[in-house]
């Protein structure tokens, strides 16, 4: 862009050069911006405000919710495709009226792998997947809750039941199968929590096998401070 | 007004759907094994999948070392990576001492359960009914043992032996622990409602077997275990084999 001056100098077209420069300046942005923007748009944004690399790597998007301002990071995995296959298991048990109307009705609304709440963050190469156990003599794969405000540090394999709000997953964690998080847990990188296991509320828990190793300190994860960048999370991904 | 125009080559304008320069390498897959779409293979050397495995999507093996033999009913799990990619082959080969030439193969027994994540170097020999967890690494020329378990995030060092039915964890911070695996009576009451939940489920027993349940050998639980593997399996053949046709 010309700077300002530049029609000072040319006193005697003044305005004819502002007009000039005006149309010459929309289609500058417009060939300027556009082909980037294109080119190197690494996240692609949802309606929704979810913002997913172009490079994660999703399966059955269909069985997966992401609650809106969801950060996805590169080569993140999510399994959707491993849902609950609940309609033959459970048809089979109950009566073939009612199992017409009820498979109809469950067909329309998919059943969900996968929920991720608002403003959570996964970061590169994290595994989110949904935990399975042996139900009625069939293996089936159980919905993973994850919360809103929840941060999923690099490497992290996680394949709890549930995760809280404002759970920080630090970067090589495990979370065993079924494991639950309540809200405000954090885990250490480089954690194993062990199938099975609820990490309560406001914990700090590592090691391998993780355990309670203490308690995150007074105002955690109040708007701003440390736990609650959430949001400022949000707004820096996909700029520069 | 240079800049008014667009770069000349634009690198959108190539919808190539993106060449793969290093070799695909020859599966040789059973009929009965379900391989996801996305699942990589790459390599020289032959891929061998037994019967009824199982290879996850994103799964990634390669071959340029030595062959990769995968026995039957084994599943493998997304992000896994056996063998060494290429992009960083020649250094990577270079610090963990491999040969070239000669024969790192890797071999994976039948029943083997390997984890989401988990890094399986040349050379490397899991033996039958093994389970390694996620984020586990088993360096070059490593054994583990049958029936041994390699828990979540430990790394099994170069050559090492881990025995049969031995459990190893840690190793975050400090060194790996081990232990045998219990194979006599144990009747904690954890293993007790794990053998009857297992035993309700597998076999459908009645209350009093159930019962007589509650102090089991080391060896039912592991069997249990297997038929839990088997039922995963199962679910797990419909599930992938579904995401494979929906991407068509």
């Amino acid at each position: 862009m010309p700077p300002p001056w530049n029609d000072l100098q040319m006193s005697g077209h003044h305005r004819n050069c502002i007009d000039q420069q005006e149309a010459f300046n929309r289609p500058n942005q417009h060939s300027n911006k556009m082909p980037p923007k294109a080119v190197k748009g690494e996240y692609i944004e949802t309606d929704t405000g979810n913002k997913i690399s172009r490079r994660s790597m999703i399966h059955g998007t269909q069985h997966i919710i992401l609650g809106g301002k969801t950060v996805i990071q590169a080569e993140a995995v999510i399994r959707g495709d491993l849902y609950r296959a609940s309609s033959s298991s459970s048809s089979s048990s109950s009566a073939p009226d009612g199992q017409a109307s009820s498979s109809s009705s469950s067909a329309h609304a998919p059943s969900v792998a996968i929920s991720v709440g608002r403003y959570s963050y996964i970061s590169k190469q994290a595994i989110l997947r949904p935990p399975s156990r042996l139900h009625r003599g069939v293996l089936s794969f159980f919905p993973l809750k994850i919360g809103d405000h929840v941060f999923v540090g690099e490497r992290a394999v996680v394949e709890a039941a549930t995760v809280g709000n404002h759970v920080h997953i630090g970067r090589d964690v495990v979370i065993g199968s079924m494991a639950i998080l309540k809200d405000f847990a954090y885990v250490l990188d480089g954690a194993i929590v062990a199938p099975g296991m609820v990490v309560p509320s406001w914990c700090v828990v590592g090691g391998a096998p993780a355990r309670i190793v203490g308690e995150v300190g007074e105002g955690y994860g109040v708007e701003g401070a440390e736990g609650g960048m959430a949001r400022e999370r949000y707004r820096l991904v996909g700029r520069g | 007004m240079d800049y008014l125009k667009p770069p000349p080559a634009r690198p959108t304008a190539q919808p190539q759907p993106r060449p793969q320069p290093p070799p695909r390498a020859p599966v040789h897959a059973h009929s009965t094994a379900t391989i996801s779409d996305t699942a990589t293979f790459q390599g020289t050397h032959p891929i061998s999948i037994g019967v009824g495995s199982i290879i996850h999507p994103r799964a990634k093996l390669y071959s340029f070392d030595g062959p990769i033999t995968i026995g039957d009913a084994c599943i493998i799990s997304e992000k896994c990576v056996l063998g060494l990619p290429p992009a960083q082959h020649s250094h990577v080969a270079a610090q963990i001492g491999l040969r070239n030439g000669q024969d790192h193969e890797i071999r994976v027994s039948a029943s083997v359960t390997l984890a989401p994540g988990v890094t399986v170097f040349p050379g490397v020999t899991v033996c039958s009914a093994a389970s390694v967890e996620s984020l586990a690494v088993l360096r070059n020329g490593c054994v583990v043992g049958s029936h041994a378990r390699v828990c979540a995030g430990c790394e099994v060092a170069a050559d090492v032996r881990i025995p049969d039915w031995v459990v190893v964890w840690g190793g975050v911070g400090r060194p790996m622990q081990r232990r045998r695996r219990a194979r006599g009576k144990k009747s904690s009451p954890v293993v007790a409602a794990a053998a009857a939940a297992a035993a309700a489920a597998s076999q459908g027993q009645d209350q009093d077997a159930v019962a007589a349940a509650a102090t089991l050998e080391g060896k039912v639980i592991e069997e249990a275990r297997l038929v839990v593997l088997q039922r995963e399996r199962e679910t797990l053949t419909k599930l992938v084999a579904a995401g494979n046709t929906r991407k068509k």
